[in-house]
């Protein structure tokens, strides 16, 4: 077994120009740091929607279906300051019933220039039965840029059938200097998932990544929680560069919600990423997005 | 060869043979306390109650921070020892720390795996001044910090003479030795429940330095990012107890 050889980092550029391989969305600075857009350009399975605060990343409501190959870019310009949301979770799929179905993957690109701002807040990723997705993202950050990157996932099975895998792998460098770097996964094909010192089987994770210059390593307080009956665990890690990454990790999404709201106050989290993790942009009581206040 | 020239031929031997020892002694570096790498918490706590959950918690350990540390130590090794000391920059030196400093979130974590690259360092240093050892030193005395264990194993190794897959070895086993011995103390295990558990990490351990010394050469930020967020939340919980055994 070599457990660290299945989520590999894709070299693979996204080519661009040919609109059926990578949704692209390039955004430049207006007057007030507002985005505006320069191009755009949809996928098979992805799209953008800009909007006056950034765009709305959208997809087919079943993708990805096993064998896929998915590529998301998106260019942050100088100053800017912009926002990802989606209105629905992206949900893997095993396309048939198969006992040996192939993999799916993502890969997102995203570089934000500098003394410009992110908040990369979409639905959550989910595995069903079969799938063995994994998403891999590389974010490139200039000098004084902000980041807010929301990574969640879970594993959810139809009743009465195992649960699928979900492999993530993100990596975040601010002026070419590793800032995080870690590959996380659930599910039966993710290696040692149920070991103690990993995940110990839990069935979802949010990550959530935070890098603000303006905000450096000393305001941030280290962090534990769990829920009530110890199933719900969650620290804040203050990062060795200016920030911080939440993980949270339990039985199911909304739980690991409600651990991460208790969290993000007394870690000090600069007021920019409460509201913006706060904001139920949907407007409805029902968004997955919304914390408990 | 003359009769000097034996004898400087032995010094040398007895000098490199007192590195590779300093990296082969199980017991260095550990402090006092010895570090538990997160075992005693988990013990506390009830995530760690048997000989079974203790072999899946080390095998996790060894998986995550073990592959993090082997690959380090062998991309350490075997860049020195290819190019010379002197052709090392400090800017590689320190690339290959924020390598590591990015895949371990915990800063206690990483405040722990710099006292021990200090300790290990300097102990080197005093028994052998090798430049391999002062390229180092001087890379990582700029930002007032000590290197991580496991880069400092990988500089010992270069300066012992041994190869980047023993240095991968030698600091994936520093992960989990202290872990497993730990463990065994804490929930009383005999010799014939341990032992499977020690045969299925030394299996996993020469698979891993294979591994690592194979892709050794490659781009460091390629190297692979598995995380423990058990691990993680142990050792920050542990940091903030009072009446603890080990130190980690």
């Amino acid at each position: 077994m070599v457990a660290y050889m299945r989520h590999e980092p894709d070299s693979r550029q996204p080519r661009l120009g040919q609109a059926s391989k990578t949704a692209y969305l390039r955004v430049r600075a207006g007057i007030g740091g507002e985005p505006i857009v320069q191009n755009v350009d949809s996928s098979f399975a992805n799209a953008f929607q800009p909007t006056p605060w950034g765009a709305w990343l959208t997809g087919a409501a079943t993708q990805p279906v096993a064998g896929d190959d998915l590529h998301i870019r998106f260019d942050v310009g100088v100053g800017c300051c912009a926002e990802i949301r989606s209105m629905t979770p992206t949900v893997a799929n095993a396309s048939s019933p198969d006992s040996d179905p192939l993999p799916s993957a993502s890969t997102t690109s995203v570089t934000v220039a500098r003394d410009a701002m992110l908040a990369w807040c979409p639905e959550p990723g989910v595995a069903t039965s079969q799938a063995d997705h994994s998403n891999h993202v590389t974010v490139k950050l200039g000098a004084n840029s902000r980041l807010l990157w929301a990574d969640e996932f879970q594993v959810e099975p139809r009743t009465g059938e195992p649960p699928g895998t979900w492999g993530s792998w993100l990596r975040v460098a601010r002026e070419g200097w590793p800032v995080v770097s870690y590959e996380l996964g659930i599910g039966p094909r993710s290696p040692l998932w149920e070991s103690p010192a990993i995940l110990g089987g839990a069935r979802a994770v949010t990550s959530i990544v935070i890098v603000d210059p303006d905000h450096p390593r000393e305001t941030w307080s280290y962090e534990g929680a769990q829920s009530e009956d110890g199933t719900v665990k969650g620290v804040c890690l203050p990062l060795s560069g200016p920030g911080a990454q939440f993980l949270v990790w339990g039985p199911d999404l909304t739980e690991c919600r409600a651990v991460l709201g208790l969290m993000l106050e007394p870690a000090g989290i600069p007021a920019w990423v409460v509201s913006r993790l706060r904001t139920v942009a949907v407007a409805g009581p029902g968004s997955l997005r919304g914390l408990p206040a | 060869m003359t009769g000097f020239e034996q004898s400087v031929h032995f010094q040398i031997q007895t000098v490199t043979d007192l590195l590779f020892r300093l990296l082969a002694d199980a017991r260095f570096p550990s402090s006092d306390p010895p570090h538990s790498g997160g075992i005693e918490e988990a013990c506390a706590s009830g995530w760690v109650a048997s000989a079974q959950e203790l072999g899946e918690f080390v095998q996790g350990r060894l998986w995550t921070v073990g592959v993090t540390a082997a690959f380090a130590a062998a991309a350490v090794c075997a860049r020195t020892t290819s190019s010379g000391a002197a052709a090392m920059p400090d800017s590689l030196w320190r690339s290959i720390e924020s390598e590591i400093d990015a895949r371990t979130l915990s800063p206690t974590a990483r405040a722990t795996s710099r006292a021990q690259g200090g300790q290990l360092l300097s102990k080197a240093m005093s028994a052998a001044p090798d430049a391999v050892l002062y390229s180092l030193a001087r890379a990582t005395a700029g930002d007032d910090q000590q290197p991580h264990h496991a880069v400092a194993v990988g500089a010992v190794a270069a300066a012992a003479g041994v190869t980047p897959q023993e240095a991968a070895a030698v600091a994936a086993r520093a992960e989990v030795t202290g872990a497993a011995q730990a463990g065994k103390d804490l929930l009383n295990l005999t010799e014939e429940e341990f032992q499977p558990i020690v045969k299925q990490l030394d299996r996993g351990l020469s698979l891993l330095s294979v591994e690592a010394a194979k892709r050794a050469l490659r781009s460091v930020s390629e190297f692979p990012a598995v995380v423990a967020p058990g691990l993680e939340f142990l050792a920050e919980e542990h940091a903030r107890k009072d009446g603890r055994v080990y130190a980690s």
